[in-house]
């Protein structure tokens, strides 16, 4: 009776010790899959702030190129007059400046900044506003970061003067070819993320007003 | 008395299983759902920039027809022989603007249905566009108050509209 009592209950004891094993490795698995997936979610979620960050910054450039590429066109308007060299109300002269960014289909110039292949210029509202032909650049306009006042970014085409972003700019100009007073910029910026390469890309008009507007000398 | 012990906690392992898994994912969804947010701020960002500049492009179009037109198609005009349509061209597109003139010496130039149009995308539907109107004001001088309206059919399905106005 004892030896029957207690054979059985070693097989017990046997048999619980498995159990535990198996009880040990279902629990963790179901403890993995628990904690994987809101790690996961967790994780996706900081991926997609990094890229709204950078959408946000990317935003902010493009602008920075528009900006950027009006303020040297109404600098030619303004000193158009002073100088016998250019003739803005006629013809391209009011993009006088901005002649590295002029993109002609007629002669042969791909006009697509989505393309490779596409002429571009650049412009460094960092560094007195000069444009830069796309064969001083190098690659595709890479921007670069330095710290002014040891806080605030500041984004710029100068190599020397900080570190490499993830951040590439592309500006052209179309001149009208029904208007040559009228001409389409278009801003590209764009970057490697995660998700494959992002881009952002604003498109404007501007024509040329403000030579009317200042006396000739 | 310790088996009655035993059997009151059972379950327990289980319940505080599903307790921090709910808590964990609770935690994921909540950390996934604000990033999504703010990928969807910064795509109102970026839709909001085209509709601006879409409204800058009008005001610049309307600046310069003003400025260099032909007869400055928007000045100031009374009497029989004034305009009753005016006509100018964006990104070869006419736009034309019904002159309706105002019951107190003032008159306006206006037309909602006219847009001046453009698309970052040639192959595609959603285009910023912008509305222009323009107002003379007679009020010892004459002001010319002219509204731009730019808006963006979103790429996030979103409609943003920026709206601003000059006056010379």
């Amino acid at each position: 009776m004892y030896k029957i009592f207690s054979k059985n209950n070693n097989r017990k004891e046997r048999l619980l010790t498995g159990f535990t094993l198996i009880e040990a490795l279902v629990a963790i698995s179901l403890l993995m899959i628990a904690i994987s997936s809101p790690m996961m979610l967790a994780q996706k979620g900081l991926s997609s702030s990094i890229l709204s960050r950078d959408q946000m910054v990317a935003t902010f450039l493009v602008q920075d190129g528009i900006e950027a590429i009006k303020n040297v066109r109404d600098y030619t308007a303004i000193n158009q007059n002073a100088s016998t060299t250019y003739s803005p109300n006629t013809e391209r002269d009011w993009l006088f400046d901005l002649g590295d960014c002029i993109c002609d289909e007629l002669e042969g110039d791909e006009c697509d900044l989505a393309n490779d292949d596409a002429k571009y210029c650049n412009v460094d509202s960092t560094d007195g506003l000069n444009v830069s032909s796309q064969d001083l650049l190098e690659s595709a306009g890479p921007i670069y970061a330095s710290f002014n006042d040891g806080f605030f970014q500041k984004y710029t085409h100068t190599v020397t003067s900080g570190n490499l972003t993830k951040f590439s700019r592309k500006i052209n100009i179309k001149v009208s070819t029904s208007n040559l007073q009228e001409a389409e910029l278009r801003v590209r910026v764009y970057w490697t993320s995660p998700y494959g390469i992002q881009n952002i890309e604003t498109k404007t008009f501007m024509y040329n007003f403000e030579s009317k507007l200042i006396p000739e000398v | 008395m310790i088996n009655l012990k035993l059997k009151n906690n059972k379950g327990f392992a289980m319940l505080f299983a599903v307790l921090i898994s709910s808590m964990l994912i609770t935690v994921g969804v909540s950390i996934f759902n604000i990033s999504i947010k703010e990928l969807m701020i910064s795509g109102s960002v970026r839709d909001s920039q085209a509709a601006y500049y879409a409204a800058d492009s009008a005001a610049e179009c309307f600046l310069y027809w003003n400025y260099v037109g032909p007869g400055s198609v928007f000045s100031y005009c009374t009497g029989a022989s004034c305009l009753e349509l005016v006509t100018i061209n964006c990104n070869d597109n006419d736009i034309s603007f019904d002159v309706t003139r105002g019951p107190i010496n003032s008159f306006v130039i206006a037309d909602d249905s006219q847009k001046f149009r453009y698309s970052t995308d040639p192959n595609s539907d959603i285009q910023p566009e912008a509305n222009i109107e323009v107002t003379k004001e007679i009020d010892g001088t004459i002001r010319t108050v002219a509204d731009f309206f730019g808006y963006n059919t979103g790429i996030s399905g979103r409609r943003v509209e920026r709206y601003y106005q000059r006056t010379i």
